[in-house]
């Protein structure tokens, strides 16, 4: 326990947001079950090696999420909890994410990343996180919640204005920035409810038809106050983490021009690419559960009520499970790397819109791959600077070609 | 034993072939299925942590004779 911090291993530190897998590595070697002391705050561990952090994914029993996911002690509630309560909002956002409405997506999607190729291309070069991966999955959201195209700009600055504010911590900003967000689906709650008590028939079958459909366990219709916390979840989940892992595919192919080269010459590789991505820089680092009784793992004993870590992005790049962990590789196993990496998570808290990110990241990828082949670096990519998301949010590129 | 794929509810999260490849594939549309006709005894603590850890709850089990 006493020597259990033999690597300068500080989840906060700028050193280790610029570059995690560095700090994972040494960590992973030196102490893979890691304690952090804080000044007067209770100690965060991490967990860093694959096997420990499945092991505690698979039992959410003994690792929960009642304290919330974060290095804080507080009851978020709604997902971020334990079953029954999970449950409840669970399975209210499941079926949003079903295979077979996220399938049919995809027209749509190419549609919308083709018509932001064709803004930026316009601009003579362009940045694929502003231009392009920041906009793409709000649109995405936006159409899949039923957001009038006129508001879509609306809802991309309160999207941004509300991510933004968590990022800060001030909840009087967090409550001003949901304020806009809540007005709005409110209204176009309550104009559905009006539509499907009037004329079902009419009710299109999307997002919020299957929100004002689905039964809550106790046999009644979900209400307002149950449903407006999920859209704005499907906003903070669903855009920033979803546009990190095309910024940060993005990087690493440009980075070696030959992988691009690669995956412009033969698209399928596309898929290949944003699984790899998703491996290589996880855009979720990790995520805290607190322990309902004292363990040891790996010699350390962690005691009861501890925040503790699971490192998706250390084990992603653990050497006893990946051959050649820390290169970027387009030649793995498809189907072994869907199933392996932890990039989304495991178990009852696995990321509910990971099909919705993997397809819109494929069109995505594919689209940039077909339209501008000749793409390049112009500058070293820059990185947001936060211990939870390692990502991408400026890729300067240029081009000669075009299609 | 007896296990079922609600494919309605299935996302295709690919959780059950991680904990139970002998008894679960994904299809081409990435939706989960049961590649056995019956569950061998020995799998079936396996196949209860994968129904138990589907974040979808797609997994159906019916105990008794498959």
């Amino acid at each position: 326990m006493s020597d259990s911090q033999p690597v300068d291993y500080d989840l906060f530190s700028d050193d280790t947001m610029a570059d995690p897998a560095f700090y994972h590595r040494i960590a992973r070697a030196k102490c893979p079950v890691h304690r952090m002391d804080r000044d007067g705050q209770h100690p965060l561990y991490s967990l860093l090696r694959y096997d420990d952090v499945l092991g505690q994914l698979r039992n959410p029993k003994l690792w929960s999420s009642r304290w919330g996911q974060s290095p804080p002690y507080v009851e978020e509630g709604g997902l971020r909890s334990d079953p029954p309560e999970h449950t409840i909002y669970r399975r209210l956002v499941n079926p949003i994410f079903k295979a077979r409405r996220v399938n049919g997506l995809e027209a749509r999607i190419t549609e919308l990343a083709n018509r932001l190729v064709d803004a930026m291309i316009g601009k003579g070069q362009g940045d694929l996180y502003a231009d392009f991966a920041a906009i793409l999955p709000v649109h995405v959201m936006a159409e899949l919640l039923g957001v009038e195209s006129d508001r879509w700009a609306d809802f991309r600055n309160w999207s941004t204005e509300f991510v933004a504010s968590l990022g800060a911590g001030d909840p009087e900003r967090e409550a001003a920035a949901r304020a806009p967000i809540y007005a709005y689906f409110t209204g176009l709650l309550d104009e559905r409810r009006e539509l499907l008590a009037r004329a079902p028939e009419e009710s299109p079958d999307d997002v919020l038809h299957v929100l004002l459909t689905t039964d809550h366990p106790d046999g009644r219709p979900y209400r307002n106050d149950e449903i407006l916390p999920v859209t704005l979840l499907l906003l903070v989940g669903g855009t920033d983490t979803t546009t990190f892992t095309l910024t940060n595919c993005m990087y690493r192919l440009l980075e070696h021009p030959r992988l691009w080269h690669q995956v412009t010459a033969d698209i399928s590789l596309c898929a290949n690419a944003i699984e790899e991505s998703l491996r290589f820089d996880s855009p979720v680092i990790g995520t805290f559960r607190t322990n309902n009784e004292e363990v040891t793992i790996g010699g350390v004993t962690i005691p009861e009520g501890s925040k503790v870590r699971a490192t998706f992005g250390s084990a992603n790049r653990d050497e006893d499970v990946w051959d050649d962990p820390d290169t970027f590789r387009l030649d793995r196993d498809i189907d072994e790397q869907r199933a392996k990496h932890l990039a989304f998570g495991f178990g009852t808290h696995y990321c509910v819109g990971a099909p919705l990110a993997r397809l819109e990241g494929r069109v995505a990828l594919e689209t940039l791959a077909k339209r501008l082949p000749s793409m390049w670096l112009r500058r070293r990519p820059r990185h947001v600077t936060s211990y939870q998301i390692r990502g991408m949010c400026e890729v300067l590129v240029g081009w000669t070609e075009r299609a | 034993m007896r296990v079922d794929i609600d494919e309605d509810e299935c996302s295709g999260t690919g959780l059950c072939t991680r904990i139970c490849g002998a008894v679960f594939e994904l299809n081409d549309e990435l939706v989960s299925h049961v590649r056995v006709d019956t569950i061998p005894a020995e799998l079936e603590h396996k196949v209860r942590e994968a129904a138990d850890l589907c974040p979808l709850q797609a997994i159906v089990i019916t105990e008794g004779e498959g």
